[in-house]
């Protein structure tokens, strides 16, 4: 009998060890229950932190009066708006330093500094300045996804094989061609690695901004449900945040996986 | 695979290396007055020291580098094109080695359409068919190096400039392409500049040898190699006049020199 229930122990271990997948799921079921026996069971808890039955019907309401897409769509604009503007300032700089020293050497400062500095304080300074609309949550974004972006591109640039520089120039490449053929493709993995990372940051600095000042959003909605004392109302908006940003997640490495078929293993860390 | 072969000459050669340092920017000499010349369909190879400049030499060559001072004349004309075959594979780890191929013939002018088919029938030329559509990173080394040496003939080179080629593979691929390369020439007769560190290599390839000084590099002196040809990359090693011929080589070597004092 003990054997048995060690042997069926083994069994599922097994089970768990061979598809991750499934054991990533089990693990959620587990926290949604636990969440729910907790919220049933604790007096006052789901006032507190709200259950899973309740936000599933909130998402349901929400879905149902057009509130949910009234919210999502102006984070959603704002962090691919952050995202997409913060590649284009981060690509530019990056490319700018890696190629004149001279830029390198000023600019370094600058961007050590800015790194350096918590953004999600510069909300309230953008805020005043850009309006309550969507544009200041963008800026705050690119102001926040621009470094990496930067940083990758500039060592990306820096890590460019020379040897494959050499072989086309010997072959009398012009400078379109080694665009193409060498600089792009060496950049691309840097920056799907940027961009991996700028989803996340995006979404930050977006929601961030959405706090501060804003008449719609997720980030608007928590604070208008906080509020109210409406938990589930908050808890709803941070579920709904956490999807967006791992459909993102998962649509970029989806587009990783095609572009970097060519690597043995497709992934690569930013710094 | 043209005959379109050239001479070389190489007249008064100095080439000056700017490196970045920490702090400051270096200008050293790395190659000083250097002077031979190569004809139509000879195959010479440099041999010298590390960091003797040969490297630099062959790449100031190809316009890779700028001359300090000097010049470097083509037999076929200002637009000669120079098959470089370097020590990496150098191919674009992110095109497949057809696409690779292709690359170069469109940069040498040809059509999509014909590049495709070329590149085809110079993969079956290297054996490597079966690998038109693998990505470098899916082929062995010995692969990689033919689908690079296939490159430089698809450029339809007047001149080949190999920079340590074989150097990177192991012994036994580096035999099966050494003798590869050698039964490729023995159809086109073409002109090689080969550098190599390895003087048994350099014997058994080349017509003549040069042998460089220790950096800034300088050619020291040069040794004929009348072995006949067809050679074998391995078997010629044992043939008679090897052994006097890598001695000689050997001795002219500065390393060598400096040891004996």
């Amino acid at each position: 009998m003990r054997r048995d229930a060690r042997s069926g122990q083994r069994t599922t271990k097994a089970l768990l060890r061979s598809s991750p997948h499934l054991a990533s799921w089990i693990l959620a079921l587990a926290l949604i229950v636990t969440w729910q026996i907790a919220a049933d069971a604790v007096p006052g808890m789901a006032s507190l932190a709200s259950s899973p039955l309740l936000v599933t019907q909130r998402l349901i309401t929400m879905t149902e009066n057009g509130d949910l897409w009234h919210n999502l769509l102006p984070t959603l604009e704002e962090t691919i708006g952050g995202l997409l503007l913060g590649l284009l300032v981060g690509i530019c700089g990056g490319v700018l330093m890696a190629r004149s020293r001279f830029a390198a050497t000023v600019l370094d400062p600058y961007v050590i500094g800015i790194n350096g500095l918590p953004r999600v304080a510069l909300g309230p300074f953008f805020v005043v300045w850009f309006g309550i609309g969507i544009l200041s949550k963008v800026l705050l974004a690119v102001s926040i996804v621009f470094v990496v972006v930067l940083f990758n591109t500039r060592e990306g640039i820096e890590s460019i094989d020379h040897d494959l520089v050499d072989a086309l120039r010997s072959m009398r490449a012009n400078r379109w061609q080694m665009l193409r053929h060498v600089v792009v493709p060496s950049l691309i993995p840097w920056l799907l690695a940027a961009t991996k990372i700028g989803i996340g940051l995006a979404l930050t600095g977006a929601v961030v901004g959405e706090l501060v000042g804003a008449s719609s959003g997720l980030g608007w909605y928590i604070t208008n449900s906080l509020n109210v004392i409406d938990m589930t109302g908050a808890v709803t908006a941070l579920f709904v945040m956490a999807v967006v940003a791992m459909v993102m997640y998962y649509a970029v490495l989806l587009i990783e996986r095609r572009m970097l078929a060519w690597r043995p293993q497709a992934t690569v860390h930013a710094r | 695979m043209d005959a379109s072969r050239s001479s070389l000459v190489v007249k008064n050669v100095s080439v000056r290396y700017a490196q970045r340092g920490a702090r400051q920017v270096s200008d050293l000499p790395a190659v000083t007055d250097v002077s031979f010349s190569v004809a139509a369909g000879e195959f010479v190879a440099i041999v010298g020291p590390s960091g003797c400049g040969k490297s630099t030499l062959l790449k100031a060559i190809a316009g890779l580098l700028p001359l300090a001072s000097g010049n470097v004349a083509f037999g076929s004309g200002e637009e000669t094109r120079v098959g470089f075959v370097f020590q990496t594979d150098a191919l674009l780890p992110w095109s497949t080695a057809s696409s690779n191929i292709e690359l170069a013939l469109r940069l040498a002018g040809a059509s999509a359409t014909t590049a495709r088919t070329r590149a085809r029938a110079l993969l079956a030329h290297v054996g490597l068919e079966h690998a038109a559509e693998l990505f470098p990173g899916q082929l062995s080394g010995g692969m990689r190096k033919r689908v690079a040496i296939a490159r430089a003939l698809a450029y339809d080179p007047a001149i080949f400039l190999m920079d340590e080629s074989f150097s990177a593979l192991d012994a036994q691929t580096r035999i099966h392409v050494g003798n590869f390369f050698l039964s490729l020439l023995a159809e086109s007769q073409q002109t090689v500049v080969f550098v190599t560190h390895d003087i048994e290599e350099a014997v058994v390839l080349a017509d003549r040898v040069l042998v460089m000084s220790r950096g800034p590099g300088r050619i020291e002196c040069e040794i004929t190699v009348p072995l006949p040809r067809p050679r074998d990359y391995h078997t010629t090693r044992f043939a008679a006049g090897f052994d006097d011929l890598r001695r000689r080589v050997w001795t002219a070597l500065p390393a060598l020199q400096e040891m004996a004092q």
